[in-house]
């Protein structure tokens, strides 16, 4: 039997351990760093992984206090727990290991797994085992964040399924109802009764198509079709005032449009979709000749865009809620209630995000919605 | 003796599903209707409102999905308050979600009763909720 193994199992003399040479070498090799402290906790001796680890020599530690190498309240804890091992016998670190915090040479902690045996022989004697997780503790953050993500999604996709059954519901209830009704207005010869509740059941199929077509359009946003492109604010707007322009000339609107946009960076298509919904809704809830404001300025790597209108303004209790699928705070409102779903998903989807400011009703409404700003062009490349 | 006509108050934002809602009333001999309102902020107006002693309702049938205040809340309100918790609340809804449900039953409603896609058992279902209510409520008044 190889002489080390007797060593290992009655280690009777430290020295004798030392001067093994197979096991000088086991604890040169090993990639875990090794420290051997005295029952005061002075640094006897350590393996070259504590270099690589800790960023010390083993010159620089040999006969300084294993403090060095673990901040606090850590170091306390562990001579604390040191100290009653030796007086008591109670094992709160030895043969335990446990995660704690350790110092590297430049100032930085980081996570490492230390376990702690006696060596024993003449001389008490401890090794603090340390393996660096780091990588670990990141690696489980990051599942952490992910399942966070992922929780929130199942929370909106649950949200999404409960809006959406209860509206599909909806007009179904409408058009069994008075289907049921047709009969009776016939037979009781009620035939105005009988023409005005097929109106009725002709409205909620349509609203019933509306509102798929809508959710159907929701779901595309999810997935970007287009490469995202820098297109400069001014476009769009004048794109979407372009587009608008039967609504803005009916209603006698006066649109307003700051000087200087700034140049976003997006999927084009869905750029002018927000707009056009945001400026479309300013123009739907205004009265009489509608004033409409429409600016953005550049600020911390995103365009901070803004359409006012002067209109009937939101109670802001409820201006949350205006971002809600199918919601409508008027229910006599023309449309579904998708149209500002819609401009958050797709101001989410390219990382920015998507407010509503009103003083009240009667106040106006002031719409703001980040989106990325385009990269600068790096000096002296050639211009297309 | 006459049978006093019930007010009831409705609170229903879709104007088909609050007309087919007063026809199965009507054809059971319930023509009370005295207010229907169409959030739930205008019900809460109505209920808590200046001249809300004049017209207190008998029975409230309330959607929960409303615009402005949702449903839920005006339930919450209505319990909450001294002089209207005991208004039987019947919600008439399309939403069959658990959460619903335990919601309005911690928030001490009346009757849960998700709207039927056929008119027979919307009738069925109001003659049912109204008639076992409003006696209830004629009843504690005597």
């Amino acid at each position: 039997m190889p002489r080390y193994f007797a060593v290992v199992d009655r280690p009777s003399d430290s020295e004798a351990w030392a001067d093994d040479g197979r096991l000088v070498a086991v604890f040169e090799a090993a990639v875990d760093a090794m420290v051997i402290i005295d029952a005061v906790g002075t640094i006897q001796r350590v393996n070259p992984a504590v270099e690589r680890m800790f960023g010390w020599k083993a010159e620089e530690l040999a006969g300084h206090n294993v403090i060095k190498l673990m901040p606090s309240p850590y170091h306390e804890e562990h001579d604390e727990y040191l100290h009653r091992y030796v007086t008591t016998g109670e094992r709160r670190i030895i043969g335990v290991g446990r995660e704690v915090v350790a110092l590297h040479r430049n100032g930085t902690r980081f996570p490492i797994f230390l376990s702690v045996g006696e060596v024993g022989g003449s001389t008490r004697l401890f090794v603090g085992i340390m393996r660096d997780i780091s990588a670990q503790k990141a690696a489980e953050a990051a599942r952490e964040r992910l399942i966070e993500e992922l929780e929130a999604k199942n929370a909106e996709l649950e949200r999404f399924t409960y809006t959406v059954s209860h509206d599909l519901k909806s007009p179904l209830i409408t058009i069994k109802g008075f289907v049921g009704q047709l009969e009776r207005s016939v037979t009781a010869g009620k035939m105005e009764r009988f023409r005005s509740d097929v109106t009725r059941i002709a409205g909620a199929a349509d609203k019933m198509a509306e509102l798929l077509d809508d959710v159907l359009e929701l779901s595309r946003i999810g997935r970007l079709v287009n490469p995202p492109e820098d297109v400069s604010m001014q476009v769009l707007v004048d794109e979407v005032l372009e587009l608008l322009s039967a609504g803005i000339e009916s209603t006698g609107a006066r649109v307003t449009v700051e000087s200087e946009l700034p140049v976003v960076r997006g999927d084009r298509t869905r750029l002018v979709e927000i707009l056009q919904n945001v400026v479309e809704n300013a123009l739907k809830f205004s009265r009489d000749a509608p004033r409409i404001e429409i600016g953005a300025r550049a600020e911390g790597g995103f365009a901070v865009c803004h359409v006012r209108d002067h209109g009937i303004g939101i109670d802001p209790q409820y201006i949350d809620r205006v971002f809600g699928l199918f919601e409508q705070l008027d229910g006599a409102s023309p449309g579904t209630g998708i149209g500002l779903a819609l401009v958050r998903r797709i101001v989410e989807v390219h990382g920015g995000t998507v407010w509503a400011e009103s003083e009240g009703r009667g106040h106006g409404t002031t719409m703001s919605f980040t989106l990325p700003l385009a990269k600068p062009p790096i000096a002296g490349s050639p211009t297309s | 003796m006459t049978t006093p006509i019930p007010r009831i108050l409705l609170v229903e934002d879709n104007d088909d599903h609050a007309e087919l809602i007063t026809r199965a009333l009507e054809e059971h001999g319930i023509e009370g209707i005295a207010e229907r309102v169409k959030d739930g902020e205008a019900a809460l107006d109505y209920l808590f409102g200046n001249d809300a002693a004049d017209h207190r309702p008998d029975v409230i049938l309330l959607d929960l999905r409303l615009p402005r205040i949702d449903g839920l809340e005006v339930l919450r309100r209505i319990k909450e308050a001294r002089e209207l918790k005991s208004i039987p609340v019947v919600v008439l809804t399309t939403s069959s979600a658990d959460r619903d449900l335990a919601s309005a039953y911690d928030s001490h409603v009346n009757a849960y009763v998700v709207k039927p896609v056929d008119y027979a058992s919307l009738e069925k279902m109001l003659q049912d909720t109204s008639t076992f209510w409003l006696s209830w409520n004629r009843r504690r008044k005597q």
